[in-house]
């Protein structure tokens, strides 16, 4: 397109070309138009704003109520993390060794020593004392009975459930582990007074044959008067003659 | 002279930038006709032309954060609105094809001389080109008037260059063939 007239002739009389007037108001158009853009952008923006606020609003609700949900079954649920906490917490200061500590805080020394022995039977006694389970109950004596020795609470609560316990099982169950302990002076005294207390016959039976070889004459007394009455039944009547014949036999 | 034009025109972006509405005014002022001209010799008629403009201004306006280069706000504005008039046209099913599709023009040799032009009437030239077919006429329109090479125009309407090359040589012929017996009037 090189030597052009034509293009020569166009830019020598481009301002002839170019006379038209703009057409009225075109500026006042564009500046109404941007504002308008302007007015809908912005009231997009908010839209979106306001999206995004109740999204965020919603998440935050969502998250609160997930976090309550949550923080409200680990609170109910284990009994024995907080069991262990305690235990922790109780153990640091036995920690520390008593040769350092003064006389004064050797007193303090002791108590969590204490505690810490006393672990295992707080579990036994929780357990003895849930009257709705059963289970729970029996479990609780099957611990107490797999322990070496038993220290005078324990003696009594178990004592206790012998003669009161509503569930003859469980009964059994504590006299089972009483009658290990047998030998033992304030037992002997509780199983005796059983010998009037028990009215299930199995109990009774079992009662007879860990009371037989006692020469303990209150026991004696007992089995009479348990043989004497009209209430008693043969198998449990049988059972006392025989323990006594034994007794008489001994002696 | 130049300098100083520049740094207005740089403020007057700058003003823009900022929205103020002198800013807008001013550049509308300085750069409207020629813009117009521009996109009315490509459209053909001045309803498209005007709703082009407006809406080419509109779009630089908002745009204008995005110019690099602060001191060719004119360039940058014209594109935008040609780039407008093109798909408008597009959307007119106005399709700038390759050779052969296009009417073709007699090749019979004009015996006009091209310097001849010159004694033509600006209005009738007008007049002829614009009653050139779309495609002819904004070929025509930015070779001659925005001084754009065939290579540039090529890839503006997504042709080849050699096209734009024959069809800016047919429409040249047909200007100068209804120009052929209003060459002795004199401009």
């Amino acid at each position: 397109m090189e030597h052009d007239f034509f293009k020569r002739y166009v830019q020598e009389h481009k301002e002839a070309f170019e006379d038209q007037a703009l057409p009225p108001n075109m500026l006042g158009n564009i500046l109404g138009n941007m504002r308008e853009r302007q007015l809908i952008q912005e009231r997009r923006k908010r839209k979106l704003t306001y999206t995004w606020m109740a999204v965020a609003a919603s998440m935050l609700i969502f998250a609160g109520s997930y976090l309550f949900l949550s923080q409200e079954t680990t609170v109910t649920t284990p009994p024995r993390q907080i069991a262990s906490n305690n235990k922790n917490k109780v153990e640091a200061p036995v920690a520390l060794p008593t040769e350092i500590v003064s006389a004064k805080t050797a007193v303090n020394t002791e108590k969590p020593k204490r505690l810490v022995a006393y672990q295992p039977n707080k579990e036994i006694y929780s357990g003895l004392a849930d009257s709705l389970s059963v289970a729970s109950r029996l479990n609780a004596i099957l611990k107490a009975g797999s322990l070496p020795t038993l220290d005078q609470k324990l003696k009594t609560v178990l004592s206790k459930v012998f003669n009161e316990d509503e569930n003859d099982n469980v009964r059994l169950a504590a006299l089972e582990v009483l009658s290990k302990f047998a030998a033992d002076k304030y037992i002997q005294q509780q199983l005796t007074a059983g010998l009037t207390k028990q009215k299930d016959p199995v109990i009774q039976l079992e009662l007879i044959k860990v009371l037989g070889n006692s020469n303990n004459p209150e026991t004696t007394d007992k089995l009479i008067a348990m043989a004497d009455n009209p209430l008693t039944m043969d198998v449990v009547k049988d059972q006392v003659h025989y323990a006594l014949l034994t007794k008489q036999q001994l002696q | 002279m130049h300098l100083s034009i520049s740094i207005n025109e740089q403020e007057l972006v700058k003003q823009c930038i900022a929205r103020e509405e002198k800013g807008y005014t001013m550049l509308y002022n300085k750069y409207a006709k020629r813009i117009y001209h521009t996109v009315y010799r490509v459209m053909g008629n001045s309803a498209e032309t005007e709703d082009i403009v407006q809406e080419a201004f509109c779009t630089a306006f908002e745009q204008i954060a995005k110019l690099k280069n602060q001191n060719n706000f004119e360039g940058w504005l014209k594109r935008i609105a040609l780039n407008q008039a093109i798909s408008t046209l597009r959307k007119k099913k106005m399709v700038f094809t390759e050779d052969g599709q296009l009417e073709t023009v007699a090749d019979e040799e004009l015996d006009m001389n091209e310097e001849l032009l010159f004694q033509c009437k600006v209005d009738d030239v007008k007049a002829a080109i614009q009653q050139l077919p779309d495609g002819y006429r904004t070929i025509m329109s930015l070779h001659l008037f925005e001084d754009m090479g065939q290579e540039e125009i090529g890839n503006m309407l997504g042709i080849s260059h050699t096209t734009v090359r024959t069809q800016y040589h047919r429409a040249k012929k047909k200007v100068f063939l209804a120009l052929k017996d209003k060459a002795y009037y004199g401009t």
